[in-house]
């Protein structure tokens, strides 16, 4: 089975290039790769992103996400698809933040706007106003009549309905997204949703922040939740692949089900 | 025929909401109302938007068009599509435009244009930099061709044509083209080409580049040309390849009569 992935550096496997630049010798300051420094000092093996995993797992994937991007990049991702659907293939895809949006510099560069604080917010002006638009796009997200919501969000959905035949998962890692899209077809919760808090021994381990105890302040998944991620999606896609699914995956309790136990099952010995 | 319109202000019927505003007396300000009113004024009919004329000839048409929107806008309008239809028309806009919000869910789609002698704040410079950065930005150019060949290629059973008004070079290769009016294709078959525009029909006195009436009804012409041409055959979609269809365009521009009165 051929799987797209789509999304922002929930689904780019962030892991490979730290794992480069440490096997060459070349320094770097994110989290991402003291993360994997400290694992390595450690001597614990290198992370597997859940694209790793759905690989090792036997799914041929194709990875089209990009760490960083907003979701008017995203739509592009679909735009790289294109129309070569072959029967079996299926797409994971996350949201991004809705508040993230695209600019481009002086120079020509092309910059995503994420939000977070920024040191000069209070001193520079158009720092100010650059990031202020982030808080304005979640507040059109956040308002039932914002722009974002009814306009942006219906067409975020009607391109998953244009995927159909792909049936899609589709989730959101960020919380406050999950009650916009957790309504619609083929949505799933992301792993630190509290459906799994009982079910996963590790769930307070999920990030890399969680899972080394607040020393590297990063919120991406570490091994634990990029392991158990893998596991919801791998169900998934095993128990979708032959039979017509409404694409309603948390309405099917037979199917979350099968989640709560191949979880179960299925524990990972780090 | 049954047909979608997309786009912006070129397909959003600009002139209804005028005609509608003067039938009810309602105050309203800007150019296109003044035109509608300088025309009533010389006792001339309303003037018709290309969706008009297409009706008038039979279509079905459904408008999603928005006046001023920018191409993420139009890209939206794609999720208001309900079939069965029969055929699509879209115009993308300016690349330059982009969405931009402000506080208490004020939303507006960043044009490029300020008035004249405004003083400008820093977010007005800022803006007006990002349109201009936007322009050149190949990057984003090529995001936006994709984006575009996507969609034609995802409709692509119900023959989509694509235009430009004015910043048509992006889109010019692709699939669904086809030139607009001010293009040295169309322009010099057309008997009134110096009168496309409002600006240019009202000599001037109506500041507006929209089209007025002769180009509402060149454009209508060319889309129903296409529409009749491609209608029972299987066409590739590349319509300014197709001489024959070119040809026939040609001869409507020449022999159909507009019957409409100089202003």
């Amino acid at each position: 089975m051929r799987v797209y992935i789509l999304g922002d550096s929930f689904s780019d496997n962030i892991f490979t290039e730290s794992i480069n630049k440490l096997d060459n010798g070349i320094e770097a300051t994110d989290g991402i790769y003291k993360y994997i420094k400290l694992l390595r000092e450690n001597k614990i093996n290198d992370p597997l992103h859940w694209s790793d995993y759905l690989k090792s797992w036997g799914h041929e994937v194709i990875n089209l996400a990009q760490t960083g991007c907003s979701n008017y990049s995203i739509f592009n991702q679909f735009a790289e698809i294109g129309l070569n659907f072959k029967t079996r293939d299926r797409i994971i895809l996350n949201w991004t933040g809705l508040n993230r949006y695209n600019w481009i510099g002086k120079r020509g560069n092309n910059m995503v706007i994420t939000g977070g604080a920024q040191p000069d917010y209070d001193t520079n002006i158009k720092t100010k106003i650059l990031y202020d638009q982030t808080l304005y796009r979640m507040e059109s997200v956040d308002n039932p009549h914002g722009y974002l919501r009814r306009n942006t969000v219906p067409f975020m959905n009607y391109l998953m309905q244009l995927h159909n035949n792909y049936r899609p998962i589709v989730w959101a890692p960020i919380a406050q997204h999950n009650v916009i899209f957790e309504k619609e077809k083929y949505f799933i919760w992301e792993i630190d949703n509290d459906f799994y808090k009982d079910i996963i021994p590790e769930y307070n381990l999920l990030t890399i922040e969680q899972e080394t105890n607040g020393k590297i302040e990063d919120h991406h998944y570490g091994r634990y939740g990029n392991y158990y991620m893998a596991v919801v999606f791998d169900t998934i896609l095993r128990y979708t692949e032959n039979i017509n699914h409404d694409g309603y995956y948390i309405k099917d309790d037979h199917l979350t089900g099968l989640i709560v136990s191949d979880l179960q099952k299925n524990k990972c010995n780090f | 025929m049954k047909i979608y319109v997309l786009g912006d202000s070129f397909t959003d019927n600009l002139f209804k909401y005028e005609i509608d505003a003067l039938d009810n007396n309602e105050p309203r300000y800007g150019q296109i109302y003044e035109y509608v009113k300088l025309l009533r004024s010389k006792n001339l009919p309303n003037p018709l938007y290309f969706e008009d004329y297409l009706k008038l000839w039979g279509h079905e048409v459904i408008n999603l068009g928005q006046g001023g929107c920018s191409n993420y806008s139009i890209f939206h309008q794609f999720s208001q599509i309900k079939e069965p239809f029969d055929r699509i028309i879209i115009n993308w806009t300016s690349i330059t435009r982009f969405d931009w919000y402000h506080k208490n869910q004020h939303f507006r789609t960043f044009t490029g244009g300020i008035a004249p002698g405004s003083n400008l704040t820093v977010l007005d410079e800022l803006l007006i930099e990002q349109g201009l950065n936007r322009e050149t930005n190949q990057t984003l150019i090529n995001q936006t061709i994709d984006l575009i060949s996507f969609f034609v290629k995802m409709f692509e059973k119900y023959k989509p044509i694509i235009w430009a008004p004015y910043s048509y070079n992006i889109i010019k290769n692709n699939k669904g083209f086809i030139w607009g009016l001010n293009d040295s294709i169309f322009y010099p078959m057309i008997r009134e080409n110096k009168k496309l525009d409002i600006f240019q029909e009202t000599d001037g006195k109506i500041n507006d580049k929209h089209y007025g009436r002769y180009g509402n009804f060149y454009t209508a012409l060319i889309f129903n040309t296409i529409l009749e041409h491609t209608k029972d055959i299987e066409h590739d979609g590349y319509y300014i390849k197709d001489s024959e269809l070119i040809s026939k365009i040609e001869e409507k521009i020449k022999t159909t009569p507009h019957n409409i009165m100089e202003l």
